[in-house]
């Protein structure tokens, strides 16, 4: 639905060049939720702004929908736009527009009757549960509200692609929970492929199927986000992780944890939970092949998609701990011995 | 005060008031296009332009840099040309006009770029076209700031009006100076400084007001 083919864009200031994006290439197929992870300045914020070519790339092609958006001129390019829908991180909202003018909008662009304006944006403002804030200015809205706005607005001229852009990056996490549902439920209802940028993996997590990570302008590694979170290879991917997962030591363990191993102190390990059931029963293997009680210290566990999915801090009391760390090491990946506790 | 003065008074601020709202209105019809060109034309905007927007921007520059009273004698012959004379409310018109367009285009231009840059972009993505980004986005945005750059452009005029009455525009202005300047006469010169500050003081309200109205942010 959304191809970009060797995009590369440069911004070129009084002194440098700034190589924005080199040789980006990515597919989103119809229905999908992509999503592209990177720090800022990493090159996101051009990459969706060149698909629909708000951002006028240096080199590539930029297909949407069989479309070569690139090749088009201005008026065509204007009118293409509009079947590609984009909302914002800061929202965008018009503020001399009530809710139900500012859904109106791109309806007016192509010139709707006002019955079937009316009858358009008030199913959409009941799609997003703002029905009765139809009269109101965006400054009385909340956030949240404001991006159902935006949504609304966005799927007002039945585009085909939603691209999103740090759409809830400016919102409070109960907020963002609540955007993202909307945003699946949307991808579900109307087969919507969406393209999202974001620099939190808690977003890619909970609604993408497929997931890009940027670096410095270039695409350095891409796939189904299950596969990713499981088999990270790139350093930054693997720092998206880790940053999604903020499992610390219990502060009462912080003060008394040592690096001393003897006979009395209990080692404190870390390891990583990733997909299959086995690796659930983790508990209950330590203590039936080593007689090794394993205590839960601390976790965070979470369904990525279909698999199970994040880490586990256990304190390990009995004889065989040395066999035991072995297995876990072996099976576990990025298992980590902390210290030791007394 | 004797009622021919009274009547005198009365013929001056209707005088100053149609100066001031005709030319308000015929430099708006010449500063607003400007000021949106302006703006439309400068850097990383809708219609980048930087040749276009220097040569206006020179232009602009220039008229901002005459004097008004220059300005009116400087017109002379354009004016005469225009309206057949030099002298009168008619005559002052076409200076007051040409000489408000360049500030309105700057009062403009600056109202525009209050607006947050994300709004152009986004009605960009929704496909609207250039005309449409100015009417349904621009215009309305900047209504708040436009109303109120309204008030100022029409209290420099008052201001400028009464310059007019110096070389024989009519207004409250002549009124002031032929009673003051030739033959001080404190109660005509006051009064006409009160009309002033009360004309002042009306337009400043009521150009309050209705930005607030319009202003939903």
């Amino acid at each position: 639905m959304i191809e970009l083919l060797n995009v590369s864009k440069r911004f070129t200031t009084k002194n440098k060049t700034i190589q924005a994006l080199s040789n980006v290439s990515l597919n989103v197929e119809k229905g999908e939720i992509f999503g592209v992870i990177g720090t800022s300045g990493a090159g996101k914020s051009t990459l969706i702004r060149c698909v629909n070519l708000l951002e006028k790339p240096n080199d590539g092609k930029v297909i949407v929908d069989g479309i070569e958006l690139t090749k088009l001129s201005e008026a065509q390019l204007t009118l293409e736009r509009r079947k590609i829908a984009m909302i914002f991180q800061h929202f965008n909202l018009l503020s001399s527009r009530t809710v139900f003018d500012n859904v109106a909008f791109p309806l007016e662009l192509e010139g709707k009757s006002k019955s079937e304006i009316k009858g358009k944006v008030n199913s959409l403002l009941e799609l997003v549960g703002l029905s009765e804030k139809a009269k109101d200015y965006s400054a009385n809205l909340s956030g949240g509200q404001k991006q159902r706005v935006a949504i609304a607005r966005a799927l007002a001229n039945d585009p085909k692609v939603l691209l999103c852009d740090e759409a809830t990056s400016a919102l409070d996490p109960a907020t963002t929970k609540s955007i993202l549902q909307l945003l699946k439920s949307i991808n579900q209802k109307l087969n919507l492929t969406i393209l999202l940028i974001t620099h939190e993996m808690d977003v890619i997590k909970s609604i993408c199927d497929k997931v890009a990570v940027i670096d410095n302008g270039e695409l350095v590694e891409e796939g189904k986000v299950e596969q990713i979170f499981i088999h990270p290879e790139k350093e930054i991917t693997k720092g998206f992780i880790q940053a999604s997962l903020n499992v610390e030591l219990p502060l009462i363990y912080q003060n008394s944890i040592s690096n001393i191993d003897s006979e009395d102190n209990n080692p404190l390990v870390k390891i990583l939970v990733s997909g299959n059931d086995e690796q659930s029963f983790v508990i209950l293997n330590l203590f039936e092949k080593f007689q090794v009680k394993a205590k839960i210290i601390s976790a965070q566990l979470e369904y990525v998609g279909h698999l199970n999915f994040g880490v586990l801090i256990l304190e390990l009391q009995g004889k065989n701990i040395n066999e035991a760390l072995a297995y876990l090491e072996n099976e576990y990946a990025n298992t980590e011995i902390l210290g030791y506790v007394g | 005060m004797s009622d021919s003065i009274i009547n005198l008074l009365f013929q001056g601020t209707i005088e100053t008031i149609v100066m001031t709202l005709v030319s308000g209105f015929f430099g708006f019809i010449l500063g607003l296009p400007t000021g949106i060109f302006l703006f439309l034309t400068r850097k990383g905007q809708l219609l980048e332009n930087k040749i276009s927007h220097q040569i206006v921007s020179i232009i602009v520059n220039i008229f901002r840099s005459i004097p008004f009273i220059i300005l009116i004698v400087w017109m002379i012959p354009f004016t005469r040309t225009i309206v057949g004379t030099s002298i009168g409310v008619a005559a002052a018109l076409v200076p007051l006009s040409v000489g408000s367009a360049p500030f309105i285009a700057r009062l403009v231009e600056n109202s525009l770029l209050e607006i947050p840059s994300g709004l152009i972009e986004a009605a960009r993505a929704m496909g609207a076209k250039p005309l449409q980004i100015i009417r349904k986005v621009l215009l309305p945005e900047a209504l708040p700031s436009l109303i109120n750059n309204v008030s100022i452009t029409l209290i420099t005029l008052v201001g400028y009006s009464a310059m007019g009455g110096a070389v024989g525009a009519g207004g409250l202005g002549q009124v002031g100076y032929q009673y003051g300047y030739i033959g001080y006469d404190f109660a005509v010169m006051n009064s006409v400084l009160i009309l002033l500050i009360v004309l002042v003081f009306i337009i400043q309200i009521s150009g309050d007001l209705l930005s607030k109205k319009f202003n939903h942010r």
